[in-house]
């Protein structure tokens, strides 16, 4: 039997983002609607929104998996039924979660959309794999502590459908399986309310408080993850969704990691793998995100080398430059909408969904009304810079490297 | 009423007087200072006269370590203990005769939930730490499982399968102390967390014991966890007797507090804080 193509899964942090994650090349979006998502002080979907989402994406065969995965408090549960049944309504085409009670109600009511059983659960042998489908759960998505050897054989022994991370922010503990933030914060992980404590800086102490060391230099951070070096592989295995992090990342990096794992995925379908292209892609990649990346456990547990200690970096970047507005094809310009800082004679590059990534100088930079500017200086400031090639509304601008 | 049931740290406590225990299973059971061969087990439960015992694997599994864990499940159904403890939902597979009683940590928080598995292969449940007492007899009003919880001890807030502690010596060329025990505190903040390490992974626990000691809890089974504690037999006692006047010094003594027991947790930052000032 032929094995279906590998899905893109992205997150869709608001509607906007949504658009843009299908835009650029995702085949599925996930998102959190207004209560029972662990993103509780993002900005979340209301209903409506949702059903905008879906209309949206099935417009363009994509599809969307709704997040209803935090951990129940017997309070939380009071309208959950009512909630799933809207989403039924709406067309979503699955639910992902973490508590058995979504499950339970999802199963009883006969909802029609997809269950998925989220990473929180930390899924990590055949067997808790083979219970949870025998109760009616279409997907697991495995716990980011699997390892390549672990996915083959969850997937080769239970057939299921199996998702994985394969790029972005993880958790340094068993997803779930920790409620530092409570303890530290009072704010509920579980529950929506993660306060990242495992980025906190710490002192540390031998058992008789005898500081260890030096300064506030201890940290449990993990570095982001990244599977771009493995993609081939984990299609080769049999992994039925590539997972994506980052509901709460801008539109930027949105667009940058869909796009780029979009083009890796076709080329390996349309025979057309280019390992020149693989240097490209994660140079973009771990340029678009503000923390340094390792494969984390899919060959082996991280080490040394895969957290962060007192030189942990997190640059924000400014190789956002701009939106394509439109295109002026008689003075051959494009219409920008600036984001950061950039000038005339700057190198930079254009891409989108059906703009390969197009390099060139900046030769003039103009305001609205054609009155020459020495640099795009005002983020959302409206510019025409020359273009030589046409380009699509939506494409992005940023910094060539 | 309760019955009191110690999470055995130390051969010792054997012979204290609850009215049960619970031992780690060696090789698959977290945040023990102690463990114990299924030798040692069926010797201790063939042993037990009017105590209870349980078992307990209480860390998730890898799909390598399967086939050993289903081998031990299997014998250990064998031996008439009161249950086994899990922490993974694999060894819900198996068919097992013997009480099953899930302890995932911080998820099962709510009736609903703990029914579900109530339903589908569960006898019993650990209560997380993170609910109120008006949460716990909610529950206990609408579900039959056995419900456990625990009354005394370092709570455990995280596990991760790094070697955290192990890593940031090595990063910095520092010599590890004796023994796997360590504390982190922020710079300008006063309380400390204890952070350990061993062949699973890196665990962190509050350094604040918790205290239940004279709250009337609607479960079955009262835990007294001892692990990192020296001798926990006047906790013990105090427990078995109910004796709220060495609540004081119980709490002195451990730095303990009662946890989330009447305090609930917030999640959406803004709205809840709004509704708290």
């Amino acid at each position: 039997m032929k094995k279906k193509k590998v899905e893109l899964l992205a997150p869709a942090g608001s509607l906007e983002k949504l658009k843009w994650a299908i835009d650029y090349g995702a085949d599925a979006v996930y998102l959190g609607g207004e209560n029972y998502s662990l993103r509780a002080n993002a900005q979340n979907f209301t209903l409506n929104e949702i059903k905008q989402g879906v209309k949206y994406a099935h417009s363009k065969n994509a599809k969307v998996y709704v997040t209803v995965n935090i951990i129940f408090h017997n309070e939380d549960v009071l309208g959950l039924e009512k909630y799933l049944k809207e989403l039924d309504k709406i067309n979503v085409d699955a639910v992902i979660f973490s508590d058995p009670v979504v499950l339970d109600i999802a199963v009883k009511n006969k909802l029609n959309f997809d269950l998925h059983l989220s990473t929180q659960s930390s899924v990590l042998n055949k067997d808790a794999v083979k219970y949870y489908v025998n109760k009616g759960v279409s997907r697991v998505v495995l716990a980011r502590e699997c390892s390549k050897k672990t996915i083959k054989s969850i997937i080769n022994e239970t057939n299921a459908e199996i998702e994985c991370f394969i790029h972005g922010a993880m958790c340094t503990n068993f997803s779930g399986r920790c409620v530092l933030s409570n303890y530290f914060t009072n704010r509920d992980a579980n529950r929506g309310g993660c306060a990242q404590v495992c980025r906190f800086n710490f002192n540390l102490y031998d058992n008789d408080e005898n500081k260890i060391s030096s300064d506030d230099n201890f940290t449990i951070a993990p570095k982001d993850l990244s599977l771009v070096d493995y993609v081939k592989d984990m299609i080769q295995m049999g992994v039925s969704s590539f997972k994506l992090e980052g509901r709460m990342r801008s539109v930027y990096y949105v667009a940058t990691i869909v796009s780029v794992y979009r083009k890796i995925i076709d080329m390996y379908y349309n025979n057309s793998y280019d390992e020149k292209y693989l240097t490209k892609a994660k140079k973009i990649l771990y340029r678009c995100a503000n923390r340094e990346v390792a494969p984390q456990f899919f060959n082996k547990i991280p080490g040394e080398k895969q957290q962060y200690y007192s030189s942990r970096k997190e640059d924000s970047n400014q190789d956002f430059l701009g939106i394509v507005l439109d295109y002026d094809e008689e003075k051959k310009e494009a219409i920008i909408e600036q984001r950061n800082f950039f000038k005339p004679n700057d190198k930079i590059t254009i891409f989108g969904p059906k703009t390969n990534d197009y390099s060139f100088v900046v030769k003039t930079l103009k305001d609205e009304e054609g009155k020459q500017l020495d640099a795009a200086r005002h983020p959302k400031e409206i510019i025409r810079i020359n273009c030589p090639i046409k380009v699509n509304k939506n494409d992005l601008l940023r910094v060539c490297f | 009423m309760a019955k009191k049931i110690l999470k055995v740290n130390d051969d010792i406590e054997l012979t204290y007087k609850v009215d049960g225990y619970i031992l780690g299973v060696l090789g698959y059971a977290s945040v023990f200072n102690k463990t114990y061969s299924l030798k040692e087990i069926k010797k201790i439960n063939d042993n037990k006269k009017n105590k209870k015992v349980f078992a307990c694997l209480n860390r998730l599994i890898f799909n390598d370590e399967l086939d050993k864990y289903k081998k031990t499940l299997l014998k250990l159904d064998q031996m008439g203990l009161d249950g086994i403890i899990i922490g993974d939902v694999s060894a819900l597979n198996y068919d097992l005769k013997t009480d099953l009683i899930l302890d995932q940590m911080h998820l099962n928080n709510c009736y609903q939930t703990i029914n579900f598995y109530v339903n589908n292969g569960v006898k019993g449940v650990l209560l997380t730490n993170d609910i109120t007492k008006d949460e716990i007899d909610e529950i206990r009003k609408n579900t039959n499982a056995i419900l456990f919880k625990q009354v005394f001890g370092y709570p455990h807030l995280s596990t991760s399968k790094r070697r955290l502690v192990s890593n940031y010596f090595k990063h910095f060329n520092l010599v590890k102390a004796n023994g796997n025990s360590y504390k982190i505190k922020e710079a300008n903040e006063n309380n400390y967390y204890k952070i350990i390490e061993d062949d699973f992974g890196t665990f962190i626990l509050e350094d604040n014991a918790l205290n239940l000691l004279g709250v009337n809890l609607n479960v079955d089974y009262e835990i007294i966890d001892s692990y990192m504690i020296k001798d926990v037999k006047e906790v013990v006692l105090a427990f078995m007797k109910n004796d709220l006047n060495k609540k004081n010094i119980i709490d002195k003594k451990y730095n303990a507090n009662d946890g989330f027991i009447n305090k609930k947790t917030i999640y959406k930052v803004k709205k809840d804080e709004k509704k708290e000032s």
